[in-house]
């Protein structure tokens, strides 16, 4: 008896991963797919298990963003892309903690052309401290208003479903105040500030 | 919060979420071409909401990382066993290989290099439990046996992992290139999890250099720690064999 395969094609992850409602499933897909083999390259390259899981994690988020963004379509297969960001992530973090061998620095400078979603992907780690932080400083109203709207494509009228505001004019004045206020929390960090303008112009 | 927004905030917003009449909107696009400080407002908009985005995709990721995390903390226990239950059958099937191999040298008579080698190898097994997609290129390539693929991906490889060396040695032995084999071998004498395979391959590949020394050395090594993984397979006889190929 033939057994389905449950796994999505590259192509099929590629659309889950684009809306925040039908991510889930993919992302867990990944992790089964491809953690293993990606926590071994760290473990064999001078990392703690727990270091797998954080640059793991982080190549993870950068795929995510990259793939809604519009910024990767399946160009490469999404082993190749996650393999690089998790490499490339790791690279990073042993050059930060003043550990990578000539071994590595030859690696990447022979046969690895640090690719722009490499890029992406460091400048995003170094700042998703100072994201989170502003984030939760905007208030949890703010937060759940423009997540929502911007994150979960959510309707005016969804969000009003939701939350305790006399109608959906209300909704949307608060939105863009929340908007405005977070533009200017943003603005106060030099480099998320540019992080995400190096994002938005490509 | 400032409870007014400026109105220019306000319009610009409504392009940014795409609620404007047409006519409204082109109106908005031919401004924001010849007022950069216009254009600005919208920038700082835009990046707002990229801020909001980033953020989401994190909040989300780190929630399934938890719960794939705990998942795989649950299942570690078994799959160690399932690990481990491999590579004693392997060491099993050494067992006995050596003793049809001691009882085969006894019979002819003569050791030779070659003789002792086959008499001694045990053939790694790959752990393919959860699918063959589930390797490496490398490891599924020696899981099927074809061994100059094994090289082949192993020099196409960004990098190798521990294992994916151990299996490029075995096939260099395989391939009959011993020299070669002891280097990649050599090289994981300092893995914690692989020590015992290297040190064994490393010992059967000296032998096949002729180097008796140093096969003698890490053989002994093998044979003098009880908890060692191929304790089994080596034991005096082999040892008395290749004293006799030093003499």
């Amino acid at each position: 008896m033939a057994i389905r395969t449950e796994s999505l094609s590259d192509a099929e992850l590629i659309e889950a991963l684009k809306g925040a409602r039908t991510a889930d499933a993919a992302l867990r897909q990944l992790y089964r797919h491809h953690y293993d083999g990606l926590e071994r390259y760290v473990l064999a390259n001078k990392g703690s298990a727990a270091d797998a899981e954080d640059i793991f994690q982080e190549a993870l988020v950068a795929l995510v963003n990259l793939v809604r963004s519009g910024r990767f379509r399946g160009e490469s297969s999404l082993r190749t892309l996650l393999h690089a960001l998790n490499r490339n992530l790791w690279l990073n973090e042993l050059k930060r903690r003043g550990r990578a061998q000539a071994r590595e620095e030859r690696y990447e400078s022979v046969h690895e052309k640090v690719t722009e979603a490499a890029h992406f992907a460091l400048e995003q780690r170094e700042v998703s401290g100072t994201l989170r932080s502003l984030l939760e400083e905007l208030g949890a109203a703010c937060r759940e208003i423009l997540l929502g709207f911007y994150y979960e494509n959510q309707s005016i009228r969804e969000i009003l479903g939701r939350l305790p505001y006399e109608n959906e004019q209300v909704v949307r004045n608060k939105k863009g105040k929340c908007l405005k206020k977070l533009e200017a929390l943003v603005r106060g960090d030099d480099r998320l500030f540019q992080q995400l303008k190096n994002f938005l112009h490509g | 919060m400032d409870e007014t927004l400026h109105p220019d905030d306000l319009l610009l917003t409504r392009y940014l979420d795409d609620e404007l009449p047409p006519s409204e909107r082109a109106s908005v696009k031919d401004r924001l071409s010849a007022d950069p400080d216009f254009a600005g407002r919208l920038e700082g908009l835009r990046i707002a909401a990229l801020a909001v985005q980033q953020y989401g995709a994190r909040q989300e990721v780190e929630s399934v990382h938890a719960a794939m995390m705990a998942n795989r903390k649950k299942q570690a226990p078994v799959v160690g066993m399932r690990v481990r239950w491999v590579r004693w059958t392997a060491v099993a099937a050494a067992v006995l290989l050596v003793v049809i191999g001691t009882l085969w040298y006894q019979g002819v008579g003569r050791v030779t290099a070659e003789n002792l080698y086959a008499s001694s190898f045990v053939d790694y097994q790959v752990n393919a439990s959860r699918g063959e997609s589930e390797l490496t290129p490398v490891a599924g390539a020696y899981h099927r046996s074809e061994f100059k693929e094994v090289i082949a991906q192993a020099s196409t490889a960004g990098s190798l992992q521990p294992e994916d060396s151990l299996l490029v040695g075995l096939a260099y032995l395989k391939l009959d290139q011993p020299q070669r084999a002891s280097f990649w071998f050599a090289a994981l004498l300092r893995s914690i999890r692989f020590r015992p395979d290297a040190q064994f391959y490393l010992a059967l590949a000296r032998l096949r250099e002729k180097r008796y020394d140093e096969a003698l050395r890490l053989l002994r090594q093998i044979n003098s720690e009880p908890g060692h993984l191929y304790h089994e397979a080596v034991d005096g006889k082999l040892i008395e064999g290749v004293e006799q190929l030093r003499e």
